[in-house]
């Protein structure tokens, strides 16, 4: 196990720096000047100026993508044009509020998910499995920030059950926190509810086909430790993957939900940066976000291994 | 001996194995409702101008907010337009974004699938590429590129196959690891037959299954992700009529004038349950062993 680890450390490192150079390219798609762009329609030639100098944008390119790895290595993610901080204070800053969302969602969709799609399997070609796949189908084809809206009109403002907007932090106490959450948690979860139901049935249709599903049941063990036990456990290599990928489209959905239901996440920080051109906020997030997803996938390879001792990798 | 082995393998099917497909195509039925409502979909919108009054954008200050009547099945908004024109026209730029994004991740994504898959050297950087890209949320990454390259329906469908590529890449490339490894493969290259033959005479096609069943969700996929960029304000700029921008200008109306927001909405749901019936019909017949891919 530890040779796998350190196998796939070594294999993060290339994807890592590739991702530098990528964060780096992003800047090198805005059309026409940079720091014309960066510093608007309205600026004056001296602001211009002061925004080529600041970004270090009149320097040849291999000099930029230099200094742009020299400060990594320090530590240094770049400085916001607006709010005049380090992006990587202002990312920390606001990562519990994403990370408390992704939490809450991710309570919500794995055990429901991974429920539904066992029950799904285990009743295949059933009436039970045709409706519950009808409704991880709908999952994965509606668009989460309609129901977003939806879901507002209807406990927010018609019932007034839940807030429609804000944050609170935990410190203000578990129930407010739990409360400005519920409802953007709900609202992301159905997505990753019916993507997680389908890869799940799908992986425990091919388990409960096995011969050691049949031999289980032949020497009268319980259905419920047969499927429970047996077939879940070897289903959960690809629940484990899919939860990898779940957790990207939390993040990437958290980007559209934190604006609606006025959530100060990452996901918030990274779209109003985007929307106010302030570019070194928008790479250094999207470089800590990519870091952090390879970081997520080596820790969900070495959960494999663990789960499943015959996976070696090479 | 060459011609005979790929004649074995890859050749072209014969008319009735082919005739097999599209019965057993037929026979499924979420493919059978999905393609009928993939299919009605495209009817409506080319038949868009028929159907609506022809202009999304026509304005009128005395039909404002009107609920659905059978003046206006969907009702108006608060510039007076038809909602269900601009539904009918936001649905032509879905489907030509989706068709765009599923092409080009298509075409890249087999290209990058094929080399990795063939070559050991390639492998190792062009996957790198693709883990690196795959790192990043792919709606993160889509508005990222869109919001730098403007706000054009081009930037959108550019991001858009950037942030699906790397899965497309992957599924070829599995497909091909498996087939290069077979012993018809083996049997051409002992006969004398070059990479691009073997890649492209046997590797390719027998890609294409899941590489079809992967595109189908990619276009489900774009779909969506059209939508919640419009929805953001990174999508094609206001004027358009796209599902995604209906429904943001209708959110500020959303209790009071319900159908602005509401019809768009569903028709989102519509189109990418329609292909995702056709994605899981697909793969059923064309790949069982394959997993959804996220």
């Amino acid at each position: 196990m530890l040779r796998n680890a350190t196998l796939k450390l070594v294999q993060a490192v290339p994807v890592i720096v590739i991702l530098v150079v990528l964060t780096f390219l992003l800047m090198q798609l805005l059309p026409g000047d940079p720091a014309v762009v960066i510093a608007g329609p309205e600026a004056s030639a001296a602001a211009v100026d002061a925004i080529r100098a600041r970004l270090g944008l009149d320097q040849p390119i291999w000099w930029q993508l230099t200094s742009y790895f020299m400060h990594l290595l320090q530590g240094d993610f770049g400085t916001s044009l607006i709010l005049n901080e380090p992006v990587f204070n202002a990312f920390l800053l606001r990562l519990p509020v994403t990370a408390s969302l992704a939490l809450v969602s991710m309570i919500i969709t794995v055990p429901v998910g991974v429920a539904l799609g066992t029950l799904a399997a285990y009743c295949h070609n059933r009436r039970s499995d045709v409706a519950i796949m009808i409704v991880a189908l709908l999952g994965v084809s509606v668009p989460g920030f309609w129901i977003g809206i939806l879901s507002v009109v209807l406990f927010s403002v018609k019932l007034g059950w839940l807030p429609s907007a804000g944050y609170s932090p935990l410190s203000d106490g578990a129930w407010a926190w739990l409360s400005t959450l519920v409802q953007p948690a709900m609202v992301l979860a159905l997505f990753q509810i019916g993507y997680l139901a389908r890869v799940t049935r799908s992986a425990m249709l091919d388990v409960l086909d096995q011969d050691f599903v049949r031999t289980a049941r032949a020497k009268g063990m319980s259905e419920w430790s047969t499927v429970g036990k047996h077939a879940l456990r070897n289903a959960l290599i690809q629940v484990v993957t899919a939860t990898g990928v779940i957790l990207s489209l939390l993040v990437g959905g958290a980007v559209v939900i934190e604006q609606m239901f006025a959530l100060p996440g990452i996901g918030r920080f990274v779209l109003d940066a985007i929307l106010r051109r302030d570019y070194p906020v928008v790479q250094g997030s999207m470089l800590l976000l990519g870091i952090a997803f390879v970081l997520i996938n080596l820790i969900v390879d070495i959960i494999y291994t663990w789960i499943d001792p015959r996976i070696r990798y090479d | 001996m060459t011609d005979l082995v790929s004649a074995i393998s890859s050749e072209a099917l014969p008319q009735r194995r082919r005739f097999v497909l599209v019965r057993r195509l037929a026979a499924h039925r979420s493919f059978a409702i999905g393609f009928v409502i993939v299919v009605l979909l495209i009817a409506l919108t080319l038949l868009a101008p028929i159907l609506s009054n022809g202009d999304p954008s026509a304005m009128s200050i005395r039909q404002r907010f009107r609920p659905p009547s059978t003046m206006h099945l969907f009702g108006t908004d608060m510039y007076g337009r038809d909602i269900f024109t601009r539904v009918l026209y936001g649905a032509r730029l879905s489907l030509w974004i989706g068709t765009a994004v599923a092409i080009i991740s298509g075409v890249l994504g087999a290209l990058i699938g094929l080399l990795a898959g063939y070559f050991r050297a390639a492998d190792a950087v062009l996957m790198r590429i693709m883990d690196a890209l795959m790192a990043f949320p792919a709606i993160l990454l889509a508005i990222g590129i869109t919001a730098t390259l403007g706000p054009q329906t081009s930037s959108v469908i550019a991001a858009l196959s950037a942030a699906y590529l790397p899965r497309t890449a992957r599924v070829v490339r599995a497909a091909a690891l498996v087939i290069r490894e077979q012993e018809f493969v083996e049997a051409a290259r002992i006969s004398g037959a070059g990479a691009g033959r073997i890649i492209l005479r046997h590797l390719l096609p027998n890609s294409v299954g899941p590489l079809l069943v992967q595109l189908t969700f990619v276009f489900a996929y774009a779909i969506l992700a059209e939508a919640a960029l419009s929805f953001v304000g990174v999508g094609p700029p206001p004027p358009t009529p796209s599902w995604g921008n209906i429904i943001a200008e209708g959110r500020d109306y959303s209790i009071e004038a319900w159908w602005i927001m509401l019809f768009p909405g569903m028709a989102i749901c519509i189109a990418a349950l329609g292909v995702n019936l056709i994605g899981d019909g697909l793969r059923d017949i064309l790949d069982p062993r394959l997993k959804i891919e996220g």
